[in-house]
């Protein structure tokens, strides 16, 4: 193996030495990340969403919700409060107020 | 400079999710990294896209893993070997048929026969890794040491490669004539 040998494999190849072109191949790989799933269905979700919030204040729903919770009231109210059982209404306090003590917990 | 501008557009890609800053960082890179690909596969185009994509890919996935101890092509060379070679060793199980076959298939695939065609004829008479050394030292500018960074051996290894690589790049160049250019 001598110099000579050495420069005639160097100038083979830095005269085949070319640019590839990108002709796409750029758009294609960032088309292709993985990522860009997960944006598009997030920049769906908010765009779905926000329709949602729109079509809520557009037809009063706000208004619609106020009655529905009104007339639960009310209705609950008329039907007789003196059914309500007061053991079974302890019993879901305690039971809700136990699972909330142990999500701090959990939390912290 | 040139190393400052990938270190700049990487930690916007960690940092703020720069899909744009990835994009500058592929546009500059996607012509070494697919000629290497050209290089590999002795001219299949459609085989080096694939790889150079798989390649382009992983770095994204990965790059936060980039600790800047090498340059960022230097790290980007390595995932593309990588790449090639998970790519061999498929190959290898599904198929039976011998590598030199499958370099011959490849090598009547490409498109652009001509010129071309004499650097992959040449580059066909080494090894894997022998090509791999020699069109990283040759074409890409890579020192010795860092081939030895991307292939992950010694670098007396990457220099007894670069040694057989060149001695039969040598005899074919002769018997083509090359010598009287």
């Amino acid at each position: 193996m001598t110099d000579i040998d050495d420069k005639m494999i160097s100038q083979f190849f830095q005269t085949e030495k070319k640019e590839v072109k990108d002709n796409g191949f750029s758009r294609r790989v960032m088309r292709n990340l993985p990522d860009r799933g997960e944006k598009l269905s997030n920049i769906w979700v908010a765009f779905c969403s926000a329709i949602g919030i729109i079509l809520f204040f557009l037809f009063d729903g706000l208004e619609a919700l106020l009655n529905i919770l009104h007339e639960a009231f009310n209705g609950a109210i008329q039907s007789g409060i003196a059914h309500i059982d007061i053991k079974s209404l302890l019993i879901v306090t305690i039971v809700l107020i136990s699972i909330g003590v142990k999500k701090v917990c959990h939390i912290e | 400079m040139s190393q400052i501008n990938d270190i700049s557009l990487v930690a916007q890609v960690v940092v703020l999710k720069n899909a744009r800053a990835f994009d500058e960082l592929v546009k500059k890179y996607q012509s070494p990294i697919r000629r290497f690909f050209l290089n590999q596969t002795l001219g299949d185009s459609d085989l080096s896209d694939d790889l150079a994509q798989e390649t382009f890919i992983k770095a994204y996935t990965n790059i936060a893993s980039f600790k800047n101890l090498s340059n960022f092509s230097t790290w980007l060379y390595r995932i593309a070997y990588n790449v090639f070679y998970d790519y061999i060793r498929s190959r290898k199980e599904t198929s039976e048929i011998d590598a030199r076959e499958v370099d011959a298939m490849h090598c009547t695939e490409q498109e652009n026969i001509g010129q071309k065609m004499d650097v992959y004829k040449s580059l066909k008479t080494l090894k894997e890794v022998e090509r791999t050394c020699v069109t990283l030292f040759y074409m890409e500018d890579v020192s010795i040491e860092k081939i030895a960074g991307i292939i992950g051996c010694p670098a007396g290894t990457v220099k007894s490669h670069l040694s057989r690589g060149k001695e039969k790049l040598a005899t074919y160049l002769k018997h083509n004539g090359y010598d009287r250019h």
